[in-house]
C-alpha cells in the first residue's frame, strides 16, 4: 500500500468522462515555505494558468491524438506535464491518519473510477498497471482530494495520481528481488535508514520522504540545479502543426526569453530491499521542461554514476550529479534548447518528461520563474525609497512600471493628490517615471469614498481637455457640440446655442447684449409678467450691466477667456487662470518679449511713460533729455547708463541728466574727484569744441 | 567637510555640525524620519563639493553649502543656500533659497532658484542631495531659455564671455571665501591710502 503521499489531492478520475490527465507528480518541497500556501488552498487560484489540463474531454482527446501517437503502449499520457507546475506547493505533512480514513471512503470510489478509465485506450497500459497494482494487492492508493466534495467541481486543483508511485512499481516489479540473508537485510535496512537521514538533515525541505510502501522506503527530492544568475531558454518555433514531420529550417524561428529560477528536477526512488547491498534505487527522474530523450540520458548517467561505485549508497552522488552536473552534461550551461518535440519517445521508462510543446513549456517556464521571483521578494527586506524604512517584501505594492513602493507612502501619496485635486500628478512617484497607476490599485489604496472622489475628478479634468464639450444651460450636464455652435442636452432635451446659451437661432445670429437688455428692460416694464419671472429677468439684467461694465476696462484672456483688467505695469501680462502670456494691447497669446520687439505694440504704453518721466524727472533732467534729443549727433553716451548727454559749453565734466553720475566728456569715464581728474595731468576741463 | 570647517563657515553652529547626534526628540512622525534618515546618509556618504545640515535646532530648517564647480565661473565661490522642508516632506518638495548673490540667470536677486525639480518636476522619491546635485547642475549647464533674469540670459546668449567674466566677478566679490575678501579689502584701503597720500604730496 502506498501510504503517506502528503497532501496529494486526486482528481483523475474524473467519472464522467472528463479526463484528467494527471501523471505529472507535484513537487512537495520549498511549500511550507511560501505564502503561496493559502492560494493552493484555494483550488480556485490555481485554474488561472492556462495550461492546466483540459477538462472537457474533446481538448483532451486532441492532446492526446496529437501527441501521443507513438505511445499506444505507454502510459506516459503526454497530457501530463501540465498540472500543477507552478503550483507545486501543497501541505507536506498530512495527517495519515486522516488520510487513511479518507482514504478508504474513497478507495471504493477509486476503484470504480479506474475501472472506468480501463475503457479508454489510451489508457492501455495504465489498465495493465491497474491490474498488477490489483495484483499486488490492494487498490492503487490513490489520496483523493481531502476536500471531498470539490473533485468534481474543481478538476483543476491541485494534485494528480501518484503516477510516479505506479512507475516505480512498475520498475520494481521487473526486477526480481535478490534473496538476502537476515543480517544483510538488516544491515541494508540501517544503511538505509542512515542515508535517508542525512538527505534530509542536507537538503531540509526539499526532501519528502514517504511513507513505506510494502515494506521498502521511498522518498522523492526536488533538486534545483545550479545554474548561473540568469539563464536564457529558447525554443524553436515551427510553422507546420504537424508534429510527426520534421519542418525545414525555412519555417522555423526560435524565440528566447530569460528566466531567473528553473522548475526543479523531481528525482524520485524507491529503495529495493536489496540496496546498497545489491541493487540501486529503483528511480523516476521528472523534469517539467526536458524532453523525454534526454531524461533519459540523465537517467543513463544515474546508472553510471552506481555502476562506479556499487554497493556504495549512491543517492547522494547522486543529488550531487543532478544539482550540479545534469544541465552541463546535457550541453546547456549558456543556454537552454527546448525541445525537440513530436519525436517519438523510445527510450527509458524512468525518464518522466512534462514537456508537451513550445506554447505551452514557455508560458509555464515564464509561470514559474515569476512566482519564484515574487516570492523572493516577499520573503527579503526591501528599503522602501521614499520613507527610507525597510519592510519586508509582502508589504510593498508593485506598480505596472516595475516600481516598488511601501503600502503607507504610497497610500499617503495618493491621498494627498486626490484631496488636493491635483490628480494628474497622481502617477508612478518615481522620479522621471509617470507610469499610470491602475484604478483597481487605486481603489485599494484610497478606500471607496476618496476613489469616487478621484473619479468625478478624473471626469471633469478630461471633459475640460475636449474642447467642443459644453454645459447645458437649464442642467449643467455636459454636452457635445456641433460645429455650427449646436448643441442639445442628453438629460433635458434643450437645444441651444452655445454662443449665447440661448434657445437654438437657426439663421439669425445671437442677440447682442445691449438688444438682449433693451428687450429685458422693455419687458420689466410689461404687467403681463409674473413676480418670479420679473425677478429672474431683473437678475439677467443685472448680470449683462456688469459683464458689459467689466469688458469696458478689461481684456479677455486669448485662451481662457478670463476678463482681466490692468492696474499698472506694462503690456506683456499673464493670464492668472490658464498661465498664458498674452499683449494687452492687442490682446494675442505671446511668449517672451519678441512681441514688443517689432511691430505695433510697445511694451510700455505712453501714458505710462510720461506718468512715470513726470513722476521721475525735475525741469533739468526734461532739459537734458530734450537736448540730447535735440542735437543727438553732438552728444554721446554716458558711460554708465548709455543715455546721449549733450556737453553744455566748454566744460567738459557731464553731469549726467539721467542717471546722475559725473563724468568727463574727453576720456568718457566716471569721475570720483574732479580735482584729482582735471588738471595738467589729467584732462582739461575746458575746451572748445 | 574638515577642510571646509576650517575654511570658516559663517552659518550659524558650523564648526560642530560634524560630530553632532541627533536626538530624535523633535518628530516621530514620517516627515521628520525621513529628514533624520536623509541626514544619517549625507553623514555617511557626503556628495562631493556639498554640504547640508541642519541649522539649529530645527530638523525643518537646513543649511547647505556649494562650491562652485571648477570649470565654471563660479569657481572657487561658496554659496549658501537655505533649505525648507515642509511638514509633509516628502510629498512636498523642500524651498531652497540662495543665501549668496549670484551671477545666474536662473537665480533672481533674492535668491529664488528656478528648477523644475523645485516644483513641478518634484518627485517623492527625490532626496536633498540629489536636489543639490541638480543645483550644482544649473551652475555648468543655466538655462537661458527659462530664465528668472532676462538680462543676464539675454547676455549669456549675446556675448558668452562677458558674462562668464560679470559672474566671475560676483563670485569674487559675493562669494568667495572670507578670508580673502577681507584681506582683498584692507589691501585695497592699503593703496588707496598710499596712493592718496601720494598724490596730495604733488
Amino acid at each position: 500500500m502506498r501510504r503517506g503521499r502528503r497532501g496529494r489531492r486526486d482528481h483523475s478520475r474524473q467519472i464522467d468522462g472528463k479526463q484528467i490527465l494527471k501523471p505529472f507528480p507535484d513537487r512537495n518541497p520549498e511549500t511550507l515555505k511560501t505564502n503561496q500556501q493559502p492560494d493552493l488552498q484555494n483550488p480556485s487560484a490555481s485554474s488561472s494558468t492556462p495550461l492546466n489540463e483540459p477538462t472537457t474531454s474533446e481538448p483532451m482527446s486532441e492532446f492526446i491524438a496529437r501527441t501521443s501517437k507513438q505511445l499506444p503502449n505507454r502510459g506516459k499520457p503526454v497530457g501530463v506535464s501540465r498540472n500543477r507546475r507552478d503550483r507545486a506547493f501543497k501541505p507536506r505533512f498530512v495527517d495519515v491518519g486522516h488520510t487513511n480514513s479518507s482514504r478508504e471512503e474513497r478507495s471504493k470510489e477509486g476503484e470504480e473510477g479506474e475501472i472506468k478509465e480501463l475503457g479508454s485506450l489510451r489508457r492501455s497500459n495504465k489498465e495493465e498497471l491497474c491490474e498488477e497494482e490489483e495484483k499486488g494487492g490492494g487498490s492503487v492508493s490513490e489520496l483523493k482530494n481531502e476536500s471531498n466534495g470539490e473533485r468534481i467541481e474543481e478538476p483543476d486543483s491541485v494534485e494528480e495520481v501518484d503516477y510516479v508511485g505506479r512507475r516505480l512499481e512498475e520498475l520494481q516489479l521487473g526486477v526480481a528481488e535478490v534473496e538476502l540473508s537476515e543480517e544483510e537485510l538488516r544491515i541494508n535496512d540501517q544503511l538505509q535508514e542512515d542515508e535517508l537521514l542525512a538527505m534530509e538533515s542536507i537538503y531540509g525541505d526539499n526532501v519528502c520522504i514517504l511513507d513505506k510502501q510494502r515494506g521498502l522506503r521511498s522518498f522523492q527530492i526536488h533538486i534545483n540545479a545550479e545554474t548561473s544568475n540568469e539563464l536564457t531558454i529558447s525554443a524553436k518555433l515551427s510553422s507546420s502543426s504537424d508534429s510527426g514531420t520534421k519542418s525545414d529550417s525555412a519555417d522555423e524561428f526560435s524565440y528566447s526569453f530569460k528566466v531567473q529560477y528553473l522548475p526543479p528536477i523531481v528525482l524520485s526512488c524507491l529503495l529495493p530491499k536489496s540496496y546498497p547491498s545489491h541493487l540501486s534505487p529503483y528511480f523516476t527522474v521528472s523534469v517539467q521542461w526536458l524532453d523525454s530523450g534526454k531524461i533519459s540520458n540523465i537517467c543513463s548517467m544515474l546508472d553510471s554514476l552506481w555502476r562506479e561505485q556499487p554497493q556504495q549508497e549512491v543517492i547522494f552522488r547522486w543529488v550531487a550529479w543532478l544539482q550540479s552536473s545534469s544541465l552541463s552534461y546535457l550541453g546547456f550551461d549558456e543556454e537552454i534548447v527546448l525541445g525537440p518535440y513530436g519525436l517519438r519517445y523510445t527510450g527509458d521508462r524512468r525518464a518522466i518528461s512534462g514537456s508537451i510543446s513550445p506554447d505551452v513549456d514557455i508560458p509555464s517556464l515564464k509561470n514559474y520563474d515569476d512566482q519564484q521571483q515574487q516570492e523572493i521578494f516577499c520573503k527579503n527586506l526591501h528599503e522602501c525609497c521614499i520613507c527610507f524604512s525597510e519592510f519586508a517584501g509582502s508589504e510593498f505594492v508593485r506598480l505596472p512600471c516595475q516600481h516598488f513602493f511601501c503600502w503607507k507612502c504610497m497610500k499617503t501619496f495618493s491621498d494627498m493628490h486626490v484631496k488636493e485635486g491635483t490628480i494628474s500628478k497622481l502617477l508612478c512617484p518615481n522620479a522621471k517615471c509617470g507610469g499610470m497607476v491602475p484604478p483597481g490599485l487605486l481603489k485599494r489604496l484610497l478606500g471607496n469614498e476618496e476613489f469616487e472622489r478621484w473619479e468625478s475628478l478624473m471626469l471633469q479634468k478630461t471633459l475640460e481637455s475636449m474642447s467642443d464639450v459644453v454645459y447645458c444651460p437649464r442642467c449643467e450636464t455636459a454636452c457635445i457640440e456641433d460645429e455650427d455652435q449646436h448643441a442639445q442636452c442628453s438629460k433635458c432635451f434643450f437645444s441651444y446655442c452655445s454662443l449665447c446659451r440661448e434657445q437654438r437661432h437657426v439663421g439669425t445670429a445671437c442677440l447682442t447684449p445691449e438688444l438682449k437688455l433693451a428687450i429685458l428692460k422693455e419687458r420689466q416694464n410689461s404687467s403681463q409678467l409674473k413676480h418670479e419671472q420679473k425677478r429672474r429677468e431683473q437678475e439677467m439684467i443685472n448680470e449683462i450691466l456688469s459683464v458689459r461694465e467689466i469688458l469696458r476696462d478689461a481684456k479677455q484672456c486669448p485662451s481662457c477667456k478670463m476678463a482681466i483688467s490692468r492696474i499698472e505695469g506694462c503690456n506683456k501680462m499673464v493670464c492668472n487662470n490658464c498661465g498664458q502670456y498674452f499683449c494687452y494691447r492687442c490682446n494675442k497669446a505671446i511668449d517672451g518679449y519678441d512681441h514688443f520687439r517689432g511691430g505695433d505694440c510697445e511694451l510700455f504704453p505712453q501714458e505710462a511713460v510720461q506718468m512715470w518721466e513726470e513722476r521721475m524727472m525735475n525741469d533739468r533732467q526734461v532739459v537734458g533729455q530734450i537736448q540730447a534729443q535735440l542735437f543727438a549727433d553732438r552728444g554721446h553716451p554716458c558711460p554708465t547708463c548709455g543715455q546721449i548727454n549733450v556737453k553744455a559749453g566748454n566744460n567738459n565734466h557731464i553731469f549726467c541728466w539721467s542717471c546722475q553720475n559725473h563724468y568727463c566728456y574727453l576720456c568718457r569715464k566716471v569721475v570720483r574727484r574732479s580735482s584729482q581728474h582735471y588738471g595738467p595731468r589729467g584732462c582739461k576741463q575746458h575746451t572748445v569744441e | 567637510m574638515s577642510a571646509m570647517n576650517s575654511g570658516g563657515i559663517s552659518a550659524g553652529g558650523g564648526g560642530s555640525r560634524g560630530g553632532r547626534s541627533w536626538h530624535s526628540t523633535t518628530s516621530v512622525s514620517a516627515s521628520g524620519k525621513r529628514i533624520l534618515k536623509e541626514m544619517a546618509d549625507l553623514n555617511m556618504d557626503p556628495p562631493s563639493d556639498c554640504f547640508a545640515g541642519p541649522k539649529g535646532d530645527n530638523l525643518y530648517h537646513w543649511v547647505a553649502t556649494i562650491i562652485g564647480p571648477p570649470g565654471t565661473p563660479y569657481q572657487g565661490g561658496i554659496y549658501f543656500l537655505d533649505i525648507t522642508f515642509p511638514s509633509d516632506y516628502p510629498f512636498k518638495p523642500p524651498k531652497v533659497v540662495f543665501k549668496t548673490r549670484i551671477y545666474h540667470c536662473n537665480v533672481d536677486t533674492a535668491g529664488t532658484i528656478s528648477l523644475d525639480v523645485l516644483k513641478d518636476g518634484w518627485s517623492p522619491a527625490l532626496t536633498i542631495s540629489k536636489v543639490l546635485l541638480a543645483i550644482r547642475s544649473i551652475f555648468t549647464a543655466p538655462d537661458p531659455y527659462n530664465p528668472v533674469v532676462p538680462g543676464i540670459s539675454r547676455l549669456y546668449l549675446a556675448d558668452r564671455a562677458k558674462h562668464d567674466e560679470l559672474a566671475a566677478e560676483w563670485t569674487l566679490r559675493f562669494a568667495s571665501n572670507d578670508v580673502s575678501i577681507v584681506e582683498m579689502n584692507y589691501m585695497l584701503l592699503i593703496i588707496s591710502s598710499v596712493s592718496s597720500s601720494w598724490f596730495a604730496l604733488k
